[in-house]
């Protein structure tokens, strides 16, 4: 498995030098591409995004738009808005100009994904660019963590302001902890990570302006990697004192009148509206309400989740300079504009319009964009997926039917149905050749591969798969069919959600031809993702199939795949894994003797467990028993997706990792990409365009863009 | 007559009554409800709602009471306030995200329908007048292309021509740069010209129906002996057609106003996601899928509502325009 591993490096180059061929700029061949200022710098990474340099910079240069503003002395001069010796960003084309702006297609109104990555993502410790399980400081500039893993200490960086000027400090933090996350009315339902196995919040305080100090009853031994993610309802740092002070009854005994006043049942309505997210709809006041302070490169000036088109403006008091000390961000604006349909948005990225789009591409348009990314001067990025594999066949192992839940949980019988799938073949006919056989582990390039997991029963070997068969089904009908224990054919239903994946559909229908070839029949129900999730919460389902995800660093923060926990996505023992996460409250206890009880107890120990390469070791003794129980069958590696990155974009990387928690493509600091040509990037003013349209009706022609 | 208006608004009051139920009905009729579907999009999303919060989230939207409880608090909101519930997936009044997006929708709308009627009209005529001629099997076939072919399928073709041909951007109600324009007369402009496209798609659906519909009965008109008196007495022919047999011929144009509504906003729908047009189409397919139930109920209800006033105006102004129509009217009420 060695060579499949190599091959899928020997595809990435090969799909990079063409990338490179088409007129792009991937870090390793940028110094051929038009227009670009020759020599790349090297900022320390593979993907050759741009990165924190170990230097910090004076500030010394701001765009022109806030040299006005400060000439006319509507704003206090960069030196005064600015740290003394500011966080410096350094990107592979070095220090770039300012002006333009990055136009991009958000999936529909409510698609904040968009914000919270490209403009949003400013955690207190963040990811690199390669997805590392290094952590990089963010607000935060270091931090230490007890040797017990309880107590969390940050060194916040000095200097930085909210976007209206006021200081940012470890008071902002403390109120975002105590009055907000821990604020029953606020927040009825904090987010599990906030709190510690036990349930309960930490004691936060603010050892001086710019340390705070959490403290933890029991270790919380991934609680830094959760923050790195930076989800917009665990982030407490995001909530500026100063202002939202006046909307929390705690400080203001007028709230609920105020609220009332502004149309909300009380003041934590408000308080939501204001400045948090909303539970449910999870509306995100940073993207609604332009007044309320950040400490983001761009702040909202168009609010998203309503109209057509979100857009967000330059925050004046960001405080993260190029390594000449110009202030970032570059880009003036960025223009978010709602497209639902997948085809609308693949033209728009055809016709050049995007300055750089990672999501909403569906795989069906690549010929489309490899067509016109000459003529419209873009270029395909190579994007990495977390998606561990294509499909993954999960057995219900906890079935109400004690036979079947007998026969589904046999070794022999999954290892059986495994050998028999030609996968080759499958990848060749579903998938267009792309992608290598593989079974459901973490992928190869991440920190927690485990290569018996990852290897094991993938041969196409179908006398093998027999032999095995034979070990729990012996008994077979005149046509070679087993036999179940009751004598009858022994079938088992496989639900699919349609709604999701029609490939998964047709794949099922090649699996279930395989299985026939060994005796084995299965029926396909094509099904609607609710229902699906419906019958596997009710523990009504033989078997369900999806794809698998969490297969880079984030394995060890979605361990679902391995192992029942979380009520996730897996289904081969969904109610086995309730027991677990409501502490035996609910669900169905395993049997005593079941390994799972001993990856449980791996896992919470990685929970209390501070040290990142001890948690490694834990989490590939849990992989160990995965392998052993081999919960569920895989077929083949996900193939690398396609996004769009135009041409002229300068500092943005075109290898990227994509997983929720990852936040792509924040971690590859889009405050420091800039445009060749920033004149041609603007989203026309509306006067311009009135104009032209005037000249055009008065030489009596239909305008036309 | 005024009895027959009478009963005929009685009868729709009951409609809209039973609408409003089987609405709700088949709302609730699908597995999962809108905390269902944002657990499975937080599970996507690398997250997990906590039981805590799931308890919350179903309490506060009140998705742990049975149906009719539901559909009571619903119906009597509407009725006594006018309150058509609350949005859960866009967090304002259901009311408040329709209006935002029915201006549009009825301009849409009206747009498509006049276009079907012009088409529908000039080939309707020409066919009844011409049958059986080249030019009668060609619209002919025109139409029936245009009705079997679906409407996404048009939306994706002409979407490739205009991007590969005439380098438009495609997508949405304004090009990009008008987006946030004040109005203008430029921008009005751009909205037509986009909203060109889509009209035609929608329409070309409907046309079919109408030509036939109106070749069939200008065709029975064209022997009636009136117009052979009339060509008898030396009317000129041009003038002959269009005063009395075309005008006998308009009223299935008149009785389409009650099912062209409907039909034209649930043909916006697939046409509005594929274009990805601002219209209240793809925030009812939204809708449908997140579950939020009120939202697309009201949508329903509203639909249906608009249905049925439609179909009685256009059998008022069918029994005012046509006097076969209004004396049996008047006979069947005596």
């Amino acid at each position: 498995m060695r060579n499949a591993a190599r091959s899928t490096t020997v595809f990435t180059v090969a799909a990079l030098a063409l990338t490179a061929c088409g007129g792009g700029s991937s870090p390793q061949a940028a110094g051929d591409q038009p227009g670009s200022n020759g020599d790349q710098i090297d900022t320390g990474l593979e993907t050759g995004a741009p990165a924190i340099s170990d230097e910090r910079t004076a500030p010394a240069g701001q765009a022109p738009d806030l040299e006005e503003q400060v000439e006319s002395g509507e704003l206090p001069p960069l030196e005064e808005r600015l740290p003394e010796e500011a966080v410096t960003i350094i990107g592979a084309d070095g220090p770039g100009q300012y002006g333009g702006e990055m136009a991009f297609a958000m999936g529909g109104a409510d698609d904040d994904r968009f914000l919270r990555s490209y403009v949003g993502y400013e955690p207190l410790v963040r990811w690199d660019a390669d997805w590392t399980d290094e952590l990089q400081p963010g607000v935060a500039q270091d931090w230490e963590v007890s040797e017990d893993g309880t107590t969390f200490t940050f060194h916040l960086e000095e200097g930085i302001r909210w976007s209206d000027g006021e200081p940012f400090t470890a008071d902002d933090l403390v109120f975002g902890y105590e009055d907000v996350r821990a604020n029953e009315e606020i927040e009825p339902a904090p987010n599990d990570i906030l709190v510690d196995a036990e349930g309960n919040f930490p004691e936060i305080t603010a050892l001086d302006d710019y340390t705070v100090e959490l403290e933890f009853s029991v270790p919380n031994g991934l609680f830094l990697l959760d923050l790195a993610r930076g989800r917009e309802d665990v982030d407490f740092h995001r909530f500026p004192r100063h202002y939202l002070e006046q909307y929390h009854i705690d400080y203001n005994p007028d709230a609920d009148q105020l609220a009332e006043e502004e149309g909300y049942d009380n003041w934590a309505e408000l308080f939501n509206a204001k400045g948090n997210t909303t539970l449910g709809a999870e509306h995100d006041a940073r993207w609604i309400n332009s007044e309320l302070p950040v400490i983001n490169a761009w702040i909202i000036e168009t609010p998203a989740y309503e109209g057509t088109r979100a857009t967000a403006v330059r925050n004046p008091y960001y405080w993260k300079v190029d390594e000449e000390g110009n202030q970032l961000p570059y880009v003036d604006r960025m223009v978010f504009d709602f497209i639902e349909g997948q085809e609308s948005v693949a033209f728009r990225a055809a016709g050049g319009h995007i300055a750089h789009q990672e999501r909403h591409i569906d795989h069906d348009f690549r010929p489309l964009l490899a067509e016109s990314m000459e003529e419209h001067n873009f270029s395909l990025l190579d994007i990495r997926s977390t998606d561990m594999n294509t499909a993954v066949l999960m057995f219900n192992h906890h079935h109400e039917d004690e036979d079947m839940a007998e026969i589904f949980s046999d070794h022999n019988f999954k290892a059986g149905l495994s050998h028999a799938l030609d996968r080759e073949e499958l990848i060749e006919l579903i998938y267009f050749g792309q992608g290598e056989p593989a079974q459901v582990a973490p992928q190869e390039d991440s920190p927690y591969y485990n290569e018996r997991l990852a290897t094991q029963y993938l041969d196409y070997d179908v006398d093998l798969a027999n032999e095995m068969l034979d070990e729990v089904l012996p008994e077979t009908d005149e046509n070679g069919m087993r036999l179940g224990p009751d004598g009858e054919p022994f079938t088992f239903a496989m639900d699919v959600a349609s709604d999701r994946s029609v490939e998964h559909v047709d794949l099922l229908q090649l699996v279930q031809g395989y299985w026939e070839e060994v005796g084995v029949t299965m029926e396909i129900n094509t099904m609607d993702r609710d229902l699906r999730n419906e019958l596997r919460q009710a523990n009504n389902y033989d078997a369900q199939m999806r794809d698998g995800s969490a297969g880079l660093l984030d394995a060890i923060l979605r361990p679902y795949w391995y192992m029942p926990t979380d009520e996730g996505e897996a289904s081969f023992a969904p109610l086995w894994a309730e027991w677990y996460y409501t502490d035996g409250e609910s669900g169905i206890e395993p049997p005593e003797d079941h390994p799972v009880h001993q990856q449980w107890e791996l896992y919470d120990e990685i929970m209390m467990e501070p040290d990142a390469e001890r948690q490694a070791e834990l989490f590939d003794e849990v992989l160990e028993l995965s392998a052993d129980t081999f919960w569920a069958i895989g077929v083949s590696t996900s193939p690398n997706r396609a996004g769009v990155v135009h041409n002229d974009l300068r500092n943005a990387p075109h290898i990227t990792y994509e997983a929720s928690p990852f936040m792509n493509p924040g971690p590859a600091h889009p405050e420091s990409w800039w445009w060749e040509t920033p004149e041609d990037q603007i989203v026309e003013e509306a006067d311009q365009v009135q104009e032209d349209a005037e000249q055009d009706a008065e030489r009596d022609l239909p305008t036309d863009d | 007559m005024i009895q027959y208006t009478l009963r005929r608004l009685g009868w729709s009051l009951l409609t809209i009554w039973l609408i409003s139920i089987v609405c709700f009905f088949i709302i609730q009729a699908p597995p999962g409800d809108f905390v269902s579907v944002l657990m499975a999009q937080a599970e996507e999303d690398g997250r997990r709602l906590s039981a805590a919060q799931i308890e919350v989230l179903r309490e506060r939207y009140a998705l742990d009471q049975p149906w009719y409880a539901q559909y009571w608090a619903w119906m009597s909101g509407i009725i006594t306030q006018g309150d058509f519930g609350y949005s859960f997936r866009w967090n304002r009044p259901a009311t408040e995200v329709i209006m935002e997006y029915l201006p549009f929708t009825l301009l849409l709308a009206g747009g498509s329908m006049f276009l079907t009627w012009i088409i529908a009209f000039a080939i309707g005529i020409y066919t009844a007048v011409k049958r059986y001629s080249i030019g009668d099997y060609f619209f002919t076939f025109l139409g029936f292309i245009g009705l079997s072919v679906p409407n996404f399928v048009l939306a994706l073709v002409f979407m490739y021509i205009a991007f590969a041909h005439f380098g438009m951007t495609v997508g949405g109600l304004f090009s990009p740069e008008y987006v946030e324009a004040d109005w203008s007369v430029a921008r009005v402009m751009d909205l037509l010209q986009n909203l060109a496209i889509p009209a035609l798609i929608i329409a070309t659906a409907g046309t079919a129906g109408l030509i036939r519909i109106t070749r069939a009965n200008l065709s029975d008109e064209l022997v009636q002996p009136y117009v052979v008196a009339a060509r008898a007495r030396g009317q000129k022919e041009n003038v002959l057609l269009m005063r009395y047999p075309v005008r006998a011929a308009m009223n299935p144009f008149i009785s389409t106003i009650g099912y062209a509504i409907p039909s034209v906003i649930s043909g916006e729908v697939i046409v509005s996601s594929v274009l990805s047009l601002p219209t209240t189409g793809p925030v009812l397919l939204g809708a449908l899928r997140n579950q939020d139930m009120y939202l697309a109920g009201s949508f329903l209800l509203i639909l249906g509502v608009l249905t049925v006033v439609g179909t009685v105006i256009s059998d008022l102004i069918l029994a005012w325009a046509d006097p076969r129509v209004r004396r049996q009217h008047s006979g069947a009420a005596q």
